[in-house]
Protein backbone atom coordinates (compact mmCIF):
# COMPACT_ATOMS: atom_id res chain seq x y z
CA UNK A 1 0.00 0.00 0.00
CA UNK A 2 2.88 2.45 -0.25
CA UNK A 3 2.55 5.58 -2.28
CA UNK A 4 6.09 5.77 -3.46
CA UNK A 5 7.13 6.85 -6.89
CA UNK A 6 6.86 3.35 -8.29
CA UNK A 7 3.28 2.99 -7.20
CA UNK A 8 1.49 2.12 -10.37
CA UNK A 9 -2.14 1.30 -10.11
CA UNK A 10 -3.35 -0.40 -13.25
CA UNK A 11 -1.11 1.54 -15.51
CA UNK A 12 -1.99 4.87 -13.97
CA UNK A 13 1.24 6.25 -12.62
CA UNK A 14 0.76 8.44 -9.63
CA UNK A 15 2.97 11.44 -9.20
CA UNK A 16 5.40 10.79 -6.36
CA UNK A 17 4.57 12.79 -3.30
CA UNK A 18 8.12 14.09 -3.04
CA UNK A 19 7.65 16.03 -6.24
CA UNK A 20 4.59 17.77 -4.94
CA UNK A 21 5.70 20.02 -2.14
CA UNK A 22 2.17 21.01 -1.17
CA UNK A 23 1.02 17.46 -0.77
CA UNK A 24 4.17 16.43 0.97
CA UNK A 25 3.69 19.25 3.45
CA UNK A 26 0.14 18.14 4.04
CA UNK A 27 1.24 14.60 4.77
CA UNK A 28 3.87 15.84 7.17
CA UNK A 29 1.32 17.93 9.01
CA UNK A 30 -0.85 14.86 9.38
CA UNK A 31 2.05 12.84 10.67
CA UNK A 32 2.85 15.51 13.26
CA UNK A 33 -0.78 15.64 14.31
CA UNK A 34 -0.95 11.90 14.73
CA UNK A 35 -0.19 11.97 18.44
CA UNK A 36 -1.16 9.39 21.02
CA UNK A 37 -4.58 11.01 21.36
CA UNK A 38 -5.46 10.47 17.70
CA UNK A 39 -6.98 7.17 16.68
CA UNK A 40 -7.34 7.64 12.95
CA UNK A 41 -5.70 10.06 10.58
CA UNK A 42 -6.70 10.08 6.94
CA UNK A 43 -4.38 12.25 4.88
CA UNK A 44 -5.31 13.30 1.37
CA UNK A 45 -6.68 9.87 0.56
CA UNK A 46 -7.84 9.12 -2.95
CA UNK A 47 -9.22 5.79 -4.10
CA UNK A 48 -9.64 5.27 -7.80
CA UNK A 49 -11.00 2.23 -9.54
CA UNK A 50 -10.44 1.39 -13.14
CA UNK A 51 -13.42 0.02 -14.97
CA UNK A 52 -12.64 -1.23 -18.45
CA UNK A 53 -15.29 -0.30 -20.97
CA UNK A 54 -14.53 -3.59 -22.66
CA UNK A 55 -13.91 -6.29 -20.19
CA UNK A 56 -10.38 -7.67 -20.33
CA UNK A 57 -9.65 -9.93 -17.47
CA UNK A 58 -8.23 -12.91 -19.23
CA UNK A 59 -4.58 -13.53 -19.71
CA UNK A 60 -5.19 -14.67 -23.26
CA UNK A 61 -6.89 -11.41 -24.17
CA UNK A 62 -4.13 -9.41 -22.54
CA UNK A 63 -1.44 -11.25 -24.48
CA UNK A 64 -3.33 -10.91 -27.76
CA UNK A 65 -3.71 -7.18 -27.17
CA UNK A 66 -0.07 -6.67 -26.35
CA UNK A 67 0.88 -8.41 -29.59
CA UNK A 68 -1.60 -6.57 -31.80
CA UNK A 69 -0.92 -3.32 -29.88
CA UNK A 70 -4.56 -2.44 -29.69
CA UNK A 71 -5.64 0.21 -27.25
CA UNK A 72 -7.57 -0.48 -24.12
CA UNK A 73 -10.24 2.01 -23.17
CA UNK A 74 -11.47 2.25 -19.66
CA UNK A 75 -13.25 4.63 -17.38
CA UNK A 76 -11.81 5.69 -14.12
CA UNK A 77 -14.05 5.93 -11.12
CA UNK A 78 -12.93 8.06 -8.23
CA UNK A 79 -14.53 6.53 -5.17
CA UNK A 80 -12.77 8.88 -2.77
CA UNK A 81 -11.11 12.14 -3.62
CA UNK A 82 -8.59 13.89 -1.35
CA UNK A 83 -10.19 13.00 1.96
CA UNK A 84 -8.69 14.54 5.08
CA UNK A 85 -10.04 13.40 8.40
CA UNK A 86 -8.79 13.16 11.97
CA UNK A 87 -10.52 11.18 14.67
CA UNK A 88 -9.50 11.54 18.30
CA UNK A 89 -9.39 8.54 20.59
CA UNK A 90 -12.75 7.83 22.15
CA UNK A 91 -14.75 9.82 19.63
CA UNK A 92 -17.78 8.35 17.91
CA UNK A 93 -18.12 9.43 14.31
CA UNK A 94 -21.05 8.79 12.03
CA UNK A 95 -20.41 8.70 8.31
CA UNK A 96 -23.45 9.72 6.31
CA UNK A 97 -24.09 10.21 2.64
CA UNK A 98 -26.07 8.89 -0.28
CA UNK A 99 -25.65 5.42 -1.73
CA UNK A 100 -22.33 5.13 -3.51
CA UNK A 101 -20.97 8.26 -1.88
CA UNK A 102 -17.81 6.46 -0.77
CA UNK A 103 -18.60 5.82 2.91
CA UNK A 104 -17.89 2.12 2.79
CA UNK A 105 -14.73 2.65 0.76
CA UNK A 106 -13.46 5.02 3.43
CA UNK A 107 -14.18 2.44 6.12
CA UNK A 108 -12.31 -0.18 4.11
CA UNK A 109 -9.28 2.06 3.77
CA UNK A 110 -9.28 2.66 7.53
CA UNK A 111 -9.80 -1.05 8.24
CA UNK A 112 -6.79 -1.70 5.94
CA UNK A 113 -8.87 -3.93 3.70
CA UNK A 114 -7.53 -1.94 0.80
CA UNK A 115 -4.75 0.56 0.48
CA UNK A 116 -5.42 4.06 -0.82
CA UNK A 117 -4.52 4.79 -4.42
CA UNK A 118 -2.91 7.98 -3.15
CA UNK A 119 -2.53 9.55 0.24
CA UNK A 120 -1.83 7.95 3.56
CA UNK A 121 -3.68 6.49 6.50
CA UNK A 122 -2.62 6.08 10.12
CA UNK A 123 -4.64 3.95 12.52
CA UNK A 124 -3.76 3.39 16.16
CA UNK A 125 -4.87 0.23 17.92
CA UNK A 126 -6.79 -2.99 17.38
CA UNK A 127 -9.57 -2.59 14.83
CA UNK A 128 -12.79 -4.59 14.96
CA UNK A 129 -14.25 -4.47 11.47
CA UNK A 130 -17.96 -5.10 11.18
CA UNK A 131 -18.18 -4.36 7.51
CA UNK A 132 -20.24 -7.45 6.92
CA UNK A 133 -20.94 -9.82 9.75
CA UNK A 134 -19.95 -13.42 9.38
CA UNK A 135 -17.56 -12.94 6.46
CA UNK A 136 -15.59 -16.16 6.32
CA UNK A 137 -18.18 -18.32 8.04
CA UNK A 138 -18.33 -21.79 6.56
CA UNK A 139 -21.77 -23.41 6.27
CA UNK A 140 -20.57 -26.97 6.88
CA UNK A 141 -18.74 -26.17 10.11
CA UNK A 142 -20.50 -25.94 13.46
CA UNK A 143 -21.06 -22.65 15.21
CA UNK A 144 -18.25 -23.54 17.60
CA UNK A 145 -15.76 -24.25 14.82
CA UNK A 146 -16.77 -21.07 13.04
CA UNK A 147 -16.14 -19.00 16.16
CA UNK A 148 -12.55 -20.24 16.28
CA UNK A 149 -12.05 -19.83 12.53
CA UNK A 150 -13.46 -16.30 12.57
CA UNK A 151 -11.36 -15.48 15.62
CA UNK A 152 -8.24 -16.65 13.77
CA UNK A 153 -9.16 -14.36 10.89
CA UNK A 154 -9.18 -11.50 13.38
CA UNK A 155 -5.68 -12.55 14.44
CA UNK A 156 -6.41 -14.53 17.60
CA UNK A 157 -4.94 -17.86 18.61
CA UNK A 158 -6.87 -20.93 19.71
CA UNK A 159 -6.13 -20.23 23.38
CA UNK A 160 -7.15 -16.59 23.16
CA UNK A 161 -10.45 -17.61 21.59
CA UNK A 162 -10.94 -20.33 24.20
CA UNK A 163 -10.91 -17.62 26.85
CA UNK A 164 -13.53 -15.58 25.02
CA UNK A 165 -15.64 -18.49 23.85
CA UNK A 166 -18.19 -18.70 26.68
CA UNK A 167 -18.98 -15.00 26.65
CA UNK A 168 -19.33 -15.07 22.85
CA UNK A 169 -21.86 -17.89 23.00
CA UNK A 170 -23.70 -16.29 25.89
CA UNK A 171 -23.98 -13.00 24.03
CA UNK A 172 -25.21 -14.63 20.84
CA UNK A 173 -27.81 -16.65 22.81
CA UNK A 174 -27.03 -19.69 20.67
CA UNK A 175 -26.05 -22.16 23.41
CA UNK A 176 -28.46 -24.79 22.13
CA UNK A 177 -27.23 -24.60 18.53
CA UNK A 178 -23.53 -24.03 18.92
CA UNK A 179 -22.62 -27.57 17.84
CA UNK A 180 -24.93 -27.62 14.82
CA UNK A 181 -23.60 -26.82 11.36
CA UNK A 182 -23.95 -23.20 10.39
CA UNK A 183 -26.11 -24.07 7.38
CA UNK A 184 -28.92 -24.91 9.82
CA UNK A 185 -28.83 -21.35 11.23
CA UNK A 186 -31.20 -18.62 10.14
CA UNK A 187 -29.60 -15.47 8.74
CA UNK A 188 -30.44 -13.67 11.96
CA UNK A 189 -28.69 -16.35 14.01
CA UNK A 190 -25.61 -16.10 11.79
CA UNK A 191 -25.55 -12.34 12.21
CA UNK A 192 -25.82 -12.72 15.98
CA UNK A 193 -22.87 -15.06 16.06
CA UNK A 194 -20.93 -12.75 13.74
CA UNK A 195 -21.57 -9.72 15.91
CA UNK A 196 -20.70 -11.66 19.06
CA UNK A 197 -17.31 -12.70 17.65
CA UNK A 198 -16.47 -9.35 16.08
CA UNK A 199 -17.33 -7.38 19.20
CA UNK A 200 -15.49 -9.74 21.54
CA UNK A 201 -12.04 -8.65 20.46
CA UNK A 202 -11.81 -5.75 22.93
CA UNK A 203 -11.18 -3.28 20.12
CA UNK A 204 -9.66 0.16 20.27
CA UNK A 205 -11.53 1.10 17.12
CA UNK A 206 -14.90 -0.26 16.16
CA UNK A 207 -15.87 0.04 12.51
CA UNK A 208 -19.49 -0.62 11.73
CA UNK A 209 -21.05 -0.57 8.29
CA UNK A 210 -24.78 -0.87 8.74
CA UNK A 211 -24.17 -4.19 10.41
CA UNK A 212 -26.94 -3.59 12.88
CA UNK A 213 -29.71 -3.72 10.35
CA UNK A 214 -29.95 -7.46 10.98
CA UNK A 215 -31.64 -9.36 13.74
CA UNK A 216 -34.79 -8.52 15.59
CA UNK A 217 -35.31 -5.38 17.63
CA UNK A 218 -34.33 -6.99 20.91
CA UNK A 219 -31.00 -8.06 19.49
CA UNK A 220 -30.44 -4.67 17.88
CA UNK A 221 -30.92 -3.07 21.27
CA UNK A 222 -28.44 -5.54 22.72
CA UNK A 223 -25.93 -4.65 20.03
CA UNK A 224 -26.32 -0.96 20.75
CA UNK A 225 -25.79 -1.65 24.46
CA UNK A 226 -22.63 -3.61 23.63
CA UNK A 227 -21.39 -0.77 21.42
CA UNK A 228 -21.98 1.72 24.21
CA UNK A 229 -20.11 -0.53 26.62
CA UNK A 230 -17.17 -0.77 24.24
CA UNK A 231 -17.22 3.01 23.88
CA UNK A 232 -17.20 3.44 27.67
CA UNK A 233 -13.91 1.55 27.72
CA UNK A 234 -12.47 4.33 25.60
CA UNK A 235 -12.85 2.82 22.16
CA UNK A 236 -13.28 4.91 19.04
CA UNK A 237 -16.34 4.31 16.87
CA UNK A 238 -16.77 4.80 13.15
CA UNK A 239 -20.31 4.16 12.10
CA UNK A 240 -21.86 4.18 8.63
CA UNK A 241 -25.60 4.45 8.56
CA UNK A 242 -28.58 5.75 6.66
CA UNK A 243 -30.73 5.94 9.77
CA UNK A 244 -29.76 9.55 10.40
CA UNK A 245 -32.31 9.98 13.18
CA UNK A 246 -30.50 7.47 15.34
CA UNK A 247 -26.96 8.79 15.13
CA UNK A 248 -27.41 11.51 17.73
CA UNK A 249 -27.85 8.79 20.32
CA UNK A 250 -24.52 7.13 19.57
CA UNK A 251 -22.23 9.65 17.91
CA UNK A 252 -20.57 12.92 18.89
CA UNK A 253 -19.67 14.01 15.39
CA UNK A 254 -20.74 13.28 11.85
CA UNK A 255 -19.00 13.38 8.50
CA UNK A 256 -20.99 14.02 5.35
CA UNK A 257 -19.55 12.41 2.26
CA UNK A 258 -20.89 12.98 -1.20
CA UNK A 259 -19.50 11.92 -4.55
CA UNK A 260 -16.26 10.86 -2.93
CA UNK A 261 -15.64 14.19 -1.21
CA UNK A 262 -15.82 15.10 2.42
CA UNK A 263 -18.36 17.94 2.45
CA UNK A 264 -18.70 18.50 6.16
CA UNK A 265 -17.19 17.17 9.36
CA UNK A 266 -18.50 18.38 12.66
CA UNK A 267 -21.74 18.64 14.57
CA UNK A 268 -24.24 15.87 14.02
CA UNK A 269 -27.23 18.19 13.58
CA UNK A 270 -25.56 20.31 10.92
CA UNK A 271 -24.30 17.27 9.05
CA UNK A 272 -27.80 15.81 9.00
CA UNK A 273 -29.29 19.07 7.76
CA UNK A 274 -26.75 19.31 4.94
CA UNK A 275 -27.36 15.67 4.12
CA UNK A 276 -31.10 16.24 3.78
CA UNK A 277 -30.51 19.29 1.55
CA UNK A 278 -28.19 17.19 -0.54
CA UNK A 279 -30.81 14.49 -0.90
CA UNK A 280 -33.38 17.01 -2.19
CA UNK A 281 -30.92 18.52 -4.64
CA UNK A 282 -30.07 15.12 -6.01
CA UNK A 283 -33.72 14.42 -6.70
CA UNK A 284 -33.78 17.32 -9.13
CA UNK A 285 -30.45 16.76 -10.73
CA UNK A 286 -29.50 13.16 -11.18
CA UNK A 287 -26.12 13.61 -12.78
CA UNK A 288 -23.32 12.37 -10.62
CA UNK A 289 -20.94 11.65 -13.42
CA UNK A 290 -18.27 13.97 -12.14
CA UNK A 291 -16.23 11.19 -10.68
CA UNK A 292 -16.07 9.17 -13.86
CA UNK A 293 -13.35 10.06 -16.31
CA UNK A 294 -12.72 8.39 -19.62
CA UNK A 295 -9.15 7.28 -20.01
CA UNK A 296 -7.76 5.71 -23.13
CA UNK A 297 -4.38 4.23 -22.81
CA UNK A 298 -2.18 2.37 -25.18
CA UNK A 299 -0.78 -0.75 -23.67
CA UNK A 300 2.62 -1.83 -24.75
CA UNK B 1 -11.18 -1.54 32.27
CA UNK B 2 -10.58 1.96 31.05
CA UNK B 3 -7.70 2.29 28.69
CA UNK B 4 -5.24 4.70 30.23
CA UNK B 5 -3.26 7.26 28.30
CA UNK B 6 -0.06 5.45 29.08
CA UNK B 7 -1.20 2.51 27.01
CA UNK B 8 -1.90 4.61 23.97
CA UNK B 9 1.72 4.82 22.94
CA UNK B 10 2.01 1.03 23.03
CA UNK B 11 -0.92 0.42 20.71
CA UNK B 12 -0.02 -1.02 17.33
CA UNK B 13 -0.08 1.58 14.58
CA UNK B 14 -1.03 0.86 11.02
CA UNK B 15 0.55 3.28 8.60
CA UNK B 16 -0.39 2.72 4.97
CA UNK B 17 2.73 4.53 3.80
CA UNK B 18 5.23 2.80 6.07
CA UNK B 19 5.40 -0.51 4.25
CA UNK B 20 8.57 -0.12 2.26
CA UNK B 21 9.45 -3.76 1.73
CA UNK B 22 6.21 -5.57 1.25
CA UNK B 23 7.98 -8.93 0.95
CA UNK B 24 9.46 -8.68 4.44
CA UNK B 25 6.33 -7.15 5.92
CA UNK B 26 4.18 -9.98 4.61
CA UNK B 27 6.49 -12.59 6.17
CA UNK B 28 5.84 -11.03 9.57
CA UNK B 29 2.11 -10.87 8.94
CA UNK B 30 2.03 -14.49 7.74
CA UNK B 31 3.73 -15.53 10.96
CA UNK B 32 1.34 -13.44 13.05
CA UNK B 33 -1.61 -15.20 11.38
CA UNK B 34 -0.11 -18.71 11.59
CA UNK B 35 -3.12 -19.80 13.69
CA UNK B 36 -5.34 -18.91 10.78
CA UNK B 37 -3.28 -21.11 8.44
CA UNK B 38 -3.67 -24.06 10.83
CA UNK B 39 -7.37 -23.30 11.24
CA UNK B 40 -7.93 -23.19 7.48
CA UNK B 41 -6.10 -26.49 6.97
CA UNK B 42 -8.20 -28.19 9.62
CA UNK B 43 -11.31 -26.59 8.13
CA UNK B 44 -10.46 -28.17 4.77
CA UNK B 45 -10.07 -31.58 6.37
CA UNK B 46 -13.21 -31.30 8.47
CA UNK B 47 -15.38 -30.11 5.62
CA UNK B 48 -14.18 -32.89 3.36
CA UNK B 49 -15.02 -35.71 5.70
CA UNK B 50 -17.83 -34.19 7.73
CA UNK B 51 -20.82 -35.70 6.03
CA UNK B 52 -19.38 -39.18 5.54
CA UNK B 53 -20.12 -42.05 7.89
CA UNK B 54 -16.54 -43.25 8.10
CA UNK B 55 -15.35 -39.72 8.83
CA UNK B 56 -11.65 -39.43 9.40
CA UNK B 57 -11.00 -43.08 8.57
CA UNK B 58 -11.37 -41.90 4.99
CA UNK B 59 -8.21 -39.86 5.34
CA UNK B 60 -6.24 -43.12 5.33
CA UNK B 61 -8.68 -45.39 3.57
CA UNK B 62 -9.26 -43.38 0.42
CA UNK B 63 -5.56 -43.08 -0.54
CA UNK B 64 -5.14 -46.81 0.29
CA UNK B 65 -7.98 -47.74 -2.06
CA UNK B 66 -6.79 -45.37 -4.79
CA UNK B 67 -3.28 -46.70 -4.52
CA UNK B 68 -4.54 -50.29 -4.50
CA UNK B 69 -6.31 -49.66 -7.80
CA UNK B 70 -3.22 -47.98 -9.25
CA UNK B 71 -0.99 -50.86 -8.24
CA UNK B 72 -3.27 -53.34 -9.97
CA UNK B 73 -3.79 -51.24 -13.09
CA UNK B 74 -0.24 -50.11 -13.63
CA UNK B 75 1.41 -53.44 -12.95
CA UNK B 76 -1.05 -55.15 -15.29
CA UNK B 77 -0.97 -52.70 -18.20
CA UNK B 78 2.44 -51.10 -18.30
CA UNK B 79 5.22 -53.61 -18.26
CA UNK B 80 8.35 -51.57 -17.91
CA UNK B 81 11.37 -53.48 -16.75
CA UNK B 82 11.61 -51.20 -13.69
CA UNK B 83 11.93 -53.14 -10.45
CA UNK B 84 9.07 -52.53 -7.99
CA UNK B 85 7.10 -50.68 -10.63
CA UNK B 86 4.00 -50.30 -8.41
CA UNK B 87 5.96 -48.53 -5.68
CA UNK B 88 7.74 -46.51 -8.34
CA UNK B 89 4.43 -45.17 -9.64
CA UNK B 90 2.97 -44.56 -6.18
CA UNK B 91 5.91 -42.44 -5.03
CA UNK B 92 5.64 -40.44 -8.22
CA UNK B 93 1.92 -39.85 -7.94
CA UNK B 94 2.04 -39.01 -4.24
CA UNK B 95 4.58 -36.23 -4.74
CA UNK B 96 3.00 -35.11 -8.00
CA UNK B 97 -0.37 -34.75 -6.28
CA UNK B 98 1.09 -32.40 -3.68
CA UNK B 99 2.23 -30.16 -6.50
CA UNK B 100 -0.90 -30.49 -8.67
CA UNK B 101 -3.49 -30.29 -5.88
CA UNK B 102 -1.56 -27.63 -4.01
CA UNK B 103 -1.16 -25.21 -6.90
CA UNK B 104 -4.77 -25.62 -8.08
CA UNK B 105 -6.11 -25.21 -4.53
CA UNK B 106 -3.91 -22.15 -4.02
CA UNK B 107 -5.72 -20.37 -6.84
CA UNK B 108 -9.23 -21.42 -5.83
CA UNK B 109 -8.52 -20.69 -2.16
CA UNK B 110 -7.35 -17.14 -2.75
CA UNK B 111 -10.09 -16.24 -5.23
CA UNK B 112 -12.73 -18.20 -3.28
CA UNK B 113 -12.00 -16.25 -0.12
CA UNK B 114 -12.44 -12.91 -1.83
CA UNK B 115 -15.49 -12.29 0.38
CA UNK B 116 -13.17 -12.33 3.38
CA UNK B 117 -10.45 -10.24 1.75
CA UNK B 118 -12.95 -7.59 0.72
CA UNK B 119 -14.31 -7.19 4.23
CA UNK B 120 -11.52 -7.58 6.72
CA UNK B 121 -7.77 -7.40 6.88
CA UNK B 122 -6.12 -10.81 6.55
CA UNK B 123 -2.72 -11.26 4.93
CA UNK B 124 -3.69 -12.89 1.60
CA UNK B 125 -0.71 -15.24 1.64
CA UNK B 126 -2.35 -17.30 4.39
CA UNK B 127 -4.86 -18.62 1.86
CA UNK B 128 -2.06 -19.88 -0.37
CA UNK B 129 -0.26 -21.27 2.64
CA UNK B 130 -3.33 -23.15 3.81
CA UNK B 131 -3.95 -24.64 0.35
CA UNK B 132 -0.41 -26.02 0.25
CA UNK B 133 -0.72 -27.07 3.89
CA UNK B 134 -3.81 -29.13 3.08
CA UNK B 135 -1.99 -30.85 0.23
CA UNK B 136 0.90 -31.63 2.59
CA UNK B 137 -1.44 -33.04 5.24
CA UNK B 138 -3.02 -35.29 2.62
CA UNK B 139 0.44 -36.51 1.66
CA UNK B 140 1.36 -37.23 5.27
CA UNK B 141 -1.82 -39.25 5.78
CA UNK B 142 -1.11 -41.17 2.57
CA UNK B 143 2.41 -42.12 3.66
CA UNK B 144 1.17 -44.79 6.08
CA UNK B 145 -0.91 -46.76 3.55
CA UNK B 146 1.90 -46.17 1.06
CA UNK B 147 4.48 -47.76 3.36
CA UNK B 148 2.17 -50.74 3.86
CA UNK B 149 1.68 -51.21 0.11
CA UNK B 150 5.39 -50.82 -0.61
CA UNK B 151 6.20 -53.49 1.96
CA UNK B 152 3.46 -55.81 0.72
CA UNK B 153 4.69 -55.55 -2.89
CA UNK B 154 8.15 -56.60 -1.78
CA UNK B 155 10.26 -53.45 -1.24
CA UNK B 156 12.77 -53.95 1.57
CA UNK B 157 12.28 -51.29 4.29
CA UNK B 158 15.45 -49.45 5.27
CA UNK B 159 16.28 -46.49 7.48
CA UNK B 160 16.58 -44.42 4.30
CA UNK B 161 12.75 -44.44 4.18
CA UNK B 162 12.86 -41.74 6.84
CA UNK B 163 14.76 -39.56 4.38
CA UNK B 164 11.53 -39.40 2.36
CA UNK B 165 10.65 -36.38 4.52
CA UNK B 166 13.21 -34.31 2.59
CA UNK B 167 11.72 -34.65 -0.93
CA UNK B 168 8.22 -34.24 0.57
CA UNK B 169 9.32 -30.99 2.18
CA UNK B 170 11.05 -29.78 -0.98
CA UNK B 171 8.05 -30.48 -3.21
CA UNK B 172 5.85 -28.60 -0.73
CA UNK B 173 8.13 -25.57 -0.86
CA UNK B 174 8.18 -25.73 -4.64
CA UNK B 175 4.37 -25.98 -4.80
CA UNK B 176 4.11 -23.00 -2.44
CA UNK B 177 6.31 -20.87 -4.68
CA UNK B 178 4.47 -21.82 -7.87
CA UNK B 179 1.11 -21.49 -6.08
CA UNK B 180 1.97 -17.93 -5.01
CA UNK B 181 2.67 -16.85 -8.58
CA UNK B 182 -0.39 -18.59 -10.01
CA UNK B 183 -2.84 -17.40 -7.36
CA UNK B 184 -1.78 -13.77 -7.64
CA UNK B 185 -2.20 -14.02 -11.42
CA UNK B 186 -5.60 -15.68 -10.98
CA UNK B 187 -6.82 -12.56 -9.15
CA UNK B 188 -6.14 -10.46 -12.23
CA UNK B 189 -6.90 -12.98 -14.96
CA UNK B 190 -9.75 -15.41 -14.52
CA UNK B 191 -8.49 -17.82 -17.17
CA UNK B 192 -5.29 -18.55 -15.25
CA UNK B 193 -7.07 -21.57 -13.76
CA UNK B 194 -7.88 -23.08 -17.17
CA UNK B 195 -4.47 -22.31 -18.65
CA UNK B 196 -2.78 -23.92 -15.68
CA UNK B 197 -4.94 -27.05 -15.99
CA UNK B 198 -3.63 -27.53 -19.53
CA UNK B 199 -0.02 -26.74 -18.64
CA UNK B 200 -0.21 -29.05 -15.67
CA UNK B 201 -1.20 -32.06 -17.77
CA UNK B 202 1.52 -31.28 -20.30
CA UNK B 203 4.03 -31.08 -17.45
CA UNK B 204 2.71 -34.36 -16.04
CA UNK B 205 3.53 -36.28 -19.21
CA UNK B 206 6.86 -34.51 -19.67
CA UNK B 207 7.91 -35.60 -16.20
CA UNK B 208 8.71 -39.28 -15.63
CA UNK B 209 5.89 -39.86 -13.15
CA UNK B 210 4.31 -43.03 -14.52
CA UNK B 211 7.16 -44.10 -16.78
CA UNK B 212 10.85 -44.53 -15.96
CA UNK B 213 13.21 -41.76 -17.11
CA UNK B 214 15.37 -44.34 -18.86
CA UNK B 215 12.61 -44.65 -21.47
CA UNK B 216 13.52 -41.19 -22.70
CA UNK B 217 16.21 -40.48 -25.24
CA UNK B 218 19.62 -39.31 -23.98
CA UNK B 219 18.97 -35.65 -24.76
CA UNK B 220 15.63 -35.48 -22.99
CA UNK B 221 17.07 -37.50 -20.12
CA UNK B 222 19.85 -34.95 -19.73
CA UNK B 223 17.26 -32.16 -19.71
CA UNK B 224 15.25 -33.90 -17.00
CA UNK B 225 18.16 -33.25 -14.62
CA UNK B 226 16.95 -29.64 -14.57
CA UNK B 227 13.27 -30.50 -14.12
CA UNK B 228 12.50 -29.80 -10.46
CA UNK B 229 9.63 -32.28 -10.24
CA UNK B 230 11.81 -35.05 -11.72
CA UNK B 231 14.51 -34.31 -9.14
CA UNK B 232 12.07 -34.52 -6.21
CA UNK B 233 10.63 -37.77 -7.57
CA UNK B 234 14.01 -39.30 -8.24
CA UNK B 235 15.31 -38.51 -4.76
CA UNK B 236 12.21 -40.07 -3.22
CA UNK B 237 12.50 -43.17 -5.40
CA UNK B 238 16.19 -43.60 -4.64
CA UNK B 239 15.63 -43.64 -0.89
CA UNK B 240 12.49 -45.79 -0.96
CA UNK B 241 13.16 -48.36 -3.66
CA UNK B 242 16.96 -48.55 -3.78
CA UNK B 243 17.38 -47.81 -0.11
CA UNK B 244 20.50 -45.76 -0.78
CA UNK B 245 21.69 -42.19 -0.45
CA UNK B 246 20.48 -39.86 -3.23
CA UNK B 247 23.12 -38.09 -5.34
CA UNK B 248 24.41 -34.88 -3.79
CA UNK B 249 24.11 -32.88 -6.99
CA UNK B 250 20.43 -33.89 -7.28
CA UNK B 251 19.79 -32.83 -3.70
CA UNK B 252 21.56 -29.56 -4.34
CA UNK B 253 19.60 -28.71 -7.46
CA UNK B 254 16.30 -29.81 -5.89
CA UNK B 255 16.87 -27.58 -2.87
CA UNK B 256 17.88 -24.67 -5.08
CA UNK B 257 14.73 -25.04 -7.21
CA UNK B 258 12.46 -25.31 -4.17
CA UNK B 259 13.91 -22.28 -2.40
CA UNK B 260 14.21 -20.31 -5.64
CA UNK B 261 10.53 -20.92 -6.44
CA UNK B 262 9.56 -19.75 -2.96
CA UNK B 263 11.59 -16.56 -3.15
CA UNK B 264 10.35 -15.66 -6.63
CA UNK B 265 6.76 -16.57 -5.73
CA UNK B 266 6.88 -14.50 -2.58
CA UNK B 267 8.26 -11.46 -4.41
CA UNK B 268 5.68 -11.69 -7.20
CA UNK B 269 2.81 -12.24 -4.78
CA UNK B 270 3.70 -9.42 -2.43
CA UNK B 271 4.25 -7.08 -5.37
CA UNK B 272 0.77 -7.77 -6.74
CA UNK B 273 -1.17 -8.14 -3.49
CA UNK B 274 -1.52 -4.45 -2.64
CA UNK B 275 -4.04 -4.18 -5.48
CA UNK B 276 -5.91 -7.42 -4.75
CA UNK B 277 -8.75 -5.57 -3.06
CA UNK B 278 -9.33 -3.60 -6.25
CA UNK B 279 -9.70 -6.74 -8.37
CA UNK B 280 -11.21 -9.45 -6.19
Amino acid sequence: MPTTSDDVHDGVTLAPSEEEPARSKLLRRHLMAFDSETAVSVADVTVRYRMPTERINTLKERVVRSITRRTVAYTEFTALSHINLQVKRGEAIALIGRNGAGKSTLLKVIARVQGPTAGRVWVRGQVAPMIELGAGFHPELTGRENVFLNGAMLGFSQQQMQAKFDSIVAFSELEAFIDSPLRTYSSGMQARLGFAVASSVDPDILIIDEALSVGDEAFQQKCIQRMKAIRKQGATLLYVTHAVDMIGELCDKAALIDEGRLLYFGEVDKAVTYYRERLQDSNMNISSQRRIAMVVRKRR
Amino acid sequence: MVKSDGMATQLPVYDSGAIRFRGLFEIREFFRYRFLVLNLVSRDLKVRYKRSILGFIWVMLSPLLTMGVLVVVFSAIFRFSTPHYATFVLVGLLLWNVFAQGTVAAMSNLVGNSSVLRRMYVPPSVFVGSAIGSALVNLIFSLVPFAILAYVTGVQPTLWWLFLIVPCFLVTLFAFGVGLVLSSMAVYFTDTVEIWAVLLSVYFYLTPVIYPATQLGPIVFALEQYNPMYLFLNIARTVVIDGTRPAYHELGWATAFAIGACVIGWLVFTRLESRFAYHL
